[in-house]
């Protein structure tokens, strides 16, 4: 493990209120360059709202704790600032931008992340060229990039966009909310292998589930389980299967009595 | 539904009646009738003389009329306007009208509303179709255009089309016999503008489309002029059986161009006609589609867009008449506001007694990006039968904060995430109009009124 270095993310003791409501209380999490973690927790738990305030929506309030990014104040950065640090979410319910033209998005994110590395804009065919290899790798139909974003793609399609969204941006730290959910087994194994393909000693992955079976294909290193705002338990990927086999109810009810 | 941020004017010297008259006298228009050039059709001139009669009881509208409550019709009614030379004493600079030949197929050129000999090279269009100036259509089709002028247009009691046709003297005439297909737009160019005085043009395009023949044309009009220069320009189209007409509308008007236009519409059973209208205003611009849908499963499908800076006034009216039942309408209209511009949306759905399972659709959307713009959109759906199914909305807002915080999410600064959102509402009708070459050149005239970074086309 890669202890001795600078975590790319760490949370601590974050608390999260939307309208007044504390959603999130009280949240530890460190994560390393190179490694996969996984969020798992029933509906209302708070996953969501953690995906949003580490990518900088609006509409949540930070009552108490930090959140550093590769050791700067991530909470003080815009959302494009985050993105171009090299975080990526790739998002629960992807948004329909009838108008913009996909490749013309997906070009001026990655110019506008490459100016930040220092790098000179893509030349028009290297991005052409970079887009069709992607596209392949997630397995996404060319002609679909070439409408507005998002526009009347099929919910699997979405989730594939994100997919190659983050393949093209190789983000250091890739948030993922839920985009398993919704896909068949197919579609499922296609966006972990994206996933699984930008798995290196340099990136990191925090996966937000509600289920266990993207994790057989993108096995984390490590596991925490969310409950009520507050992580309960952590462990390795071996959490995973026992929570698929005892569910949320009982491990909820046994964690808060250890907690009371 | 209104939103304003400033209170219309009130023309003082509105009558009762709802008219106003020209603020010097009918002078002018009478001069310019008697200019007109007397070697027409006899029938013609009479139409004409009772076209001026019909205008002089009327004058202009007045916002006392339901139709022109939100539309003060003074920077027409206060100038005193004189036909264009005939021919025009100049020829127009190739660079301000070349860029809107794009479609490949067969154009006409007009400045100042008489045609140009300098056509564009095209491939020849084939037997069953003319492409004529309306004064060779007289020569050689009289008796069609006689059966034809004024049926999708009618006098009635419309002030700019009586004037229309008082000073009528040039326009396109397209005709498809039955059955004819164009694979490639047709284009008709207007170029107005480059006057030193004052300047009225009243042009009346013809679009007959035979049972089952099919087509597009594009038609538009552009100029910048910095005196007045009003153009009250009509095109009536008519559908025969299964006839397909796609019309794209594009206006592209620069300082004191003055715009009055209307699309006049018959459609026969099974027949489409496509509208896109596409709108960047000069000072002050009004755009009518009128469509009559005459027989069962005849079908319009309205889509627009206008985007307005500066002290533009643009309006943009919309009658659908589902005459007969079985018949469906769709319309979506878009209005992008800048600086202290004022758009007017209204869109009139007539459903017709007995004219049972109807189809329509209507929606509007405006984007207000300034505390100054302001935009009065209305719906207005009447119906007189039952079994139906009407519905219409309107919105008037801001940018999509979702859609803000995903673009931003992937690193796009937030001012061209901003950009980029205007852009795609703007952009979303465009992409509708079914000719790369016309949305190229839309695009990048979009770019230019919204002022926007070039979205280049990687693909």
């Amino acid at each position: 493990m890669t202890m001795a270095k600078q975590p790319i993310l760490e949370i601590r003791n974050l608390h999260v209120s939307v309208n007044h409501t504390p959603i999130l209380r009280g949240i530890d999490l460190v994560i390393h360059h190179g490694e996969v973690h996984a969020i798992m927790g029933p509906n209302g738990s708070g996953k969501s709202t953690l995906c949003y305030v580490l990518a900088g929506r609006e509409g949540y309030t930070i009552t108490e704790g930090q959140v550093l990014y590769d050791g700067k104040n991530l909470l003080a950065m815009s959302p494009e600032e985050r993105a171009q640090a090299g975080l990526f979410l790739a998002f629960q319910y992807p948004v329909e931008i009838p108008g913009v033209g996909n490749m013309y998005f997906l070009r001026t994110a990655l110019n506008a992340i490459r100016k930040h590395r220092g790098l000179e804009p893509i030349d028009a065919m290297d991005f052409l060229q970079l887009v069709r290899e992607k596209a392949k790798l997630v397995g996404i139909d060319e002609r679909l990039l070439k409408r507005s974003v998002n526009e009347g793609f099929s919910g699997g399609e979405k989730k594939r966009n994100e997919v190659l969204q983050m393949a093209i941006l190789e983000p250091t730290l890739a948030i993922l909310d839920e985009t398993d959910s919704g896909l068949d087994i197919d579609a499922l194994r296609i966006v972990a292998d994206g996933v699984n393909a930008l798995r290196n000693d340099q990136h990191a992955v925090l996966a937000i589930t509600h289920y266990q079976r993207l994790l057989e294909y993108l096995v984390p290193d490590y596991v925490h389980v969310l409950i009520g705002g507050q992580i309960v338990c952590s462990g390795g990927p071996e959490l995973a299967a026992e929570l698929e086999r005892r569910g949320y109810a009982e491990l909820g009810s046994q964690v808060t009595a250890v907690v009371q | 539904m209104s939103v304003r941020g400033r209170a219309i004017p009130t023309p003082d010297s509105m009558s009762a009646s709802g008219f106003i008259p020209p603020l010097q006298g009918f002078g002018s228009y009478e001069n310019a009738f008697g200019q007109l050039s007397q070697s027409v059709p006899a029938w013609l001139q009479q139409l004409r003389a009772a076209a001026l009669d019909t205008f002089r009881q009327l004058g202009f509208p007045s916002q006392r009329l339901e139709d022109w409550k939100y539309t003060d019709t003074t920077p027409i009614a206060r100038e005193v306007f004189q036909l264009p030379r005939r021919p025009p004493a100049t020829e127009p600079r190739a660079e301000l009208w070349e860029p809107w030949v794009f479609s490949g197929g067969a154009a006409m050129v007009f400045f100042q509303g008489w045609p140009l000999p300098l056509q564009p090279v095209a491939p020849p269009l084939p037997d069953e179709v003319s492409l004529l100036s309306l004064q060779d259509a007289l020569a050689k089709e009289e008796a069609l255009v006689r059966g034809l002028l004024g049926t999708s247009a009618p006098l009635n009691e419309q002030s700019f089309t009586a004037l229309n046709t008082a000073l009528l003297d040039e326009g396109a005439w397209v005709r498809l016999a039955p059955g004819a297909r164009l694979a490639t737009p047709i284009q008709l160019l207007f170029v107005g503008g480059s006057v030193e005085h004052p300047t009225i043009l009243c042009p009346r395009n013809f679009i007959v489309l035979g049972d089952g023949a099919e087509a597009t044309v594009i038609e538009c009009w552009i100029g910048e002029s910095s005196v007045p220069f009003l153009t009250n320009g009509i095109t009536e189209v008519v559908l025969g059986e299964e006839a397909h007409l796609t019309h794209v509308r594009i206006l592209a008007e620069r300082e004191a161009m003055l715009h009055m236009g209307l699309t006049a519409v018959r459609q026969s059973r099974g027949s489409t006609f496509r509208s896109q209208v596409i709108t960047f205003p000069g000072q002050w611009t009004r755009v009518e589609i009128h469509t009559r849908l005459e027989a069962p499963a005849a079908t319009a499908l309205l889509d627009g867009l206008f985007v307005a800076n500066g002290s533009s006034f643009v309006d943009h009216h919309t009658t659908i008449d589902h005459a007969q039942g079985a018949t469906t309408s769709r319309q979506l209209y878009k209005g992008v506001l800048n600086g202290a511009s004022h758009g007017v949306f209204n869109g009139k759905v007539f459903v017709r007694p007995g004219a049972l399972k109807s189809d329509a659709q209507q929606m509007n959307k405006n984007l207000l990006l300034s505390d100054d713009a302001e935009i009065d959109t209305k719906p207005q759906l009447e119906i007189f039968a039952d079994d139906v199914k009407c519905s219409h909305g309107a919105a008037i807002g801001q940018l999509d904060e979702e859609a803000l915080f995903y673009l931003r999410s992937r690193g796009v600064a937030a001012g061209d995430a901003r950009h980029m959102l205007i852009y795609g509402f703007a952009n979303e009708i465009v992409e509708r109009v079914p000719w790369e070459n016309a949305r190229r050149r839309l695009r990048a005239a979009l770019q230019e009124r919204l002022a926007t970074a070039p979205p280049e086309d990687p693909a």
